[in-house]
């Protein structure tokens, strides 16, 4: 076995804490993706702070100050049950990145394990990878809604919903990647070795596949925040008696005609935290990518950055 | 030609069937029995009965399975609990409104977002450039649906130019369903078209850097020619692929788009069979979706091999 732990630590080493370096230098380099991590960071304090941040409780009614608009004690106005739209605001980033956070942490590891499975398992790629082109036969949000009614309405269901419906991304990119870390040296010398297949699996495959897995769940993290939203508008994801952004937008549709701060907030704050992961998704996967961190050494001192 | 058209037709039977057999495990998952919650906690026991028999619940789970997927081969879907009505009927009698909608996005979403992909590229690095992809990234963030609800708010509420939600059907007066159908056209096209713009700028890119391009200009072909004879013309193969992936998201966000304008569309459909817990429509208007999905699929996959020369149809 003590061979077999060199050839692991070997393979490991040759993905290279290098690469991790560069790709943070890289990072750091651009402005807009400081910014893009920025604003993640950001709605990740808020969500955390929110009994801090909050200036009312986000339930409490107070039907005299109904549909008030924004300005004075309630900085971005009131709903039509008198509660302040800014404290549900701050109380709803707790549950839409709760909620975004696992289902990436469900689709990662679901589509983690199917493509390992998939790329290290000639005879089960076949299969699993059918089925995973029919999960992506459905439009996500078809998809969505429809594990939904079955599932029943909860914030346990909508993570189930929202990380099945992601899966797949996740799958054929660690297959993929699989498919090419099977063939290399290191994997052919730790099983001439004797190493067992798990172990292969976890020490020798998998962290050469991380990039892509870390590239997919940003991205799946900005489609689950904005699933959620999607499913909770449309009445079929968290219940209504729960704050989170989607919610909120629900219920300020009815009043748009007279109180537009009600939508206008909670879907600004929705859009601030996607654009920072888009960004962020986008850097992470040119800095992972070699042919782009040639082309972006090169134009590194144009304003583009 | 014809040998790879016939093998990616028959590829589609195994993912028609994984997409047939997910549905049918999907509606199945329900907590508890579904005939309770579809009738309410009074029903009598031979209403639940009956419901039972009509929906086949009273059969073995592989039977149901078996005369489930029996039925959809023959292209039947069942009968509507609520509408009483076969499930086919009720989604072609709001086809319509969806069908205007996600054309009319989708000619929006390709005139704006291929031109503009092709000018923020040509141009890699200048404020044109900048600026549209702030644009495009701003609009692959936002929530589809609340960008309608704030266009009510300013288009139609504050300056009363376009009606607020609804819709007029085809045949009654054309010009009015074109008038409903612009403000939500518009969101849902927009949103496609900085995703497209995206693409198009990251393809046109690549193609760009090529020797051939540099060649073209060597030999003095004017900056037009080259970017819009030669450049575009194989940037648009990648971008063909997008289009399709536009589909079906163009087609989930009609189902929210659909609710924030009240157009009764199959959008609008599945949401209120979803509130009524009419499992066979839900069941059949998923079904119909993934199977147009998986076919424009086919006919982008046929489109790219016929476009690009290069891939040996394998």
């Amino acid at each position: 076995m003590g061979n077999t732990e060199n050839a692991g630590a070997m393979a490991k080493g040759s993905t290279g804490g290098a690469v991790w370096i560069q790709t943070l230098r890289m990072l750091a380099r651009r402005r807009i993706v400081l910014v893009g991590i920025g604003l993640v960071a950001g709605g990740f304090l808020v969500a955390v702070l929110a009994p801090l941040l909050a200036s009312h409780n986000p339930n409490e009614l107070n039907i005299a100050d109904r549909l008030r608009p924004p300005g004075g004690a309630n900085l971005f106005g009131t709903d039509s049950f008198g509660r302040d739209v800014y404290s549900r605001v701050v109380y709803g980033a707790r549950l839409s990145i709760l909620v975004g956070a696992m289902s990436v942490a469900v689709a990662s590891i679901g589509g983690g394990i199917i493509g390992l499975i998939a790329g290290y398992y000639p005879r089960l790629d076949g299969i699993l990878m059918r089925i995973m082109d029919g999960i992506m036969a459905f439009p996500n949000i078809v998809l969505a809604i429809a594990l939904m009614a079955s599932l029943g309405p909860s914030v346990l269901n909508v993570i189930i919903s929202l990380g099945f419906v992601y899966m797949p991304r996740v799958a054929r990119v660690v297959r993929s990647g699989v498919l090419v870390v099977r063939e290399s040296l290191h994997v052919e010398a730790a099983r001439a070795l004797g190493a067992r297949d798990y172990r292969i699996l976890r020490l020798n495959i998998l962290p050469n596949c991380l990039s892509p897995i870390i590239v997919q769940a940003t991205f799946v993290f900005a489609y689950a925040v904005l699933g959620e939203a999607a499913l909770s508008f449309l009445g079929v994801g968290v219940p209504p008696y729960i704050s989170s952004w989607g919610n909120i937008l629900s219920e300020g549709r009815q009043f748009i005609t007279q109180a537009p701060w009600i939508t206008v907030f909670p879907g600004a704050a929705i859009m601030l935290t996607v654009l920072g992961l888009n960004v962020v998704g986008d850097g992470l996967r040119d800095a992972f990518d070699p042919r782009m961190r040639y082309i972006y050494g090169r134009l590194s001192n144009s304003p583009k950055g | 030609m014809k040998e790879y058209l016939l093998r990616r037709i028959l590829a589609l039977a195994p993912v028609m069937f994984v997409v047939a057999t997910l549905v049918f495990v999907l509606m199945h998952l329900t907590p508890g029995d579904p005939v309770s919650a579809m009738l309410g906690m009074d029903a009598s026991p031979t209403d639940v009965a009956r419901m039972r028999s009509r929906l086949d619940l009273d059969q073995p789970l592989y039977f149901q399975y078996a005369l489930w997927i029996g039925k959809v081969i023959r292209g039947n879907l069942g009968e509507s609990i609520f509408l009483q009505v076969p499930v086919m009927t009720a989604v072609l009698e709001r086809l319509e409104p969806t069908l205007f909608l996600t054309l009319l996005a989708i000619t929006f979403a390709v005139g704006v977002g291929i031109p503009a992909g092709v000018i923020s590229a040509t141009r890699f690095g200048s404020l044109a450039d900048q600026s549209i992809m702030v644009v495009a990234l701003l609009g692959v963030s936002m929530p589809d649906f609340w960008l309608g609800l704030n266009l009510i708010f300013l288009v139609a509420v504050k300056f009363g130019w376009l009606p607020v939600a609804g819709y007029v059907p085809l045949g009654t007066d054309w010009l009015s369903t074109l008038r409903y159908l612009i403000m939500p056209g518009f969101c849902l096209g927009f949103i496609q078209s900085a995703l497209i713009a995206r693409m198009t700028r990251a393809v046109m890119l690549d193609v760009l850097a090529q020797d051939y391009i540099r060649t073209g200009h060597a030999k003095g072909l004017s900056n037009t020619r080259v970017v819009y004879k030669h450049a575009l013309k194989n940037a648009m193969i990648p971008t063909l692929t997008v289009i399709g992936i536009t589909f079906a998201i163009l087609m989930g966000g009609a189902i929210v788009i659909e609710t924030v304008f009240n157009i009764p569309g199959v959008g609008r459909l599945l949401v209120q069979s979803v509130m009524r817990r009419d499992y066979p429509v839900i069941q059949g208007v998923v079904l119909l979706i993934a199977g147009a999905y998986v076919l424009i699929n086919l006919l982008v996959d046929v489109a790219y091999a016929y476009l690009d020369p290069r891939i040996k149809y394998a």
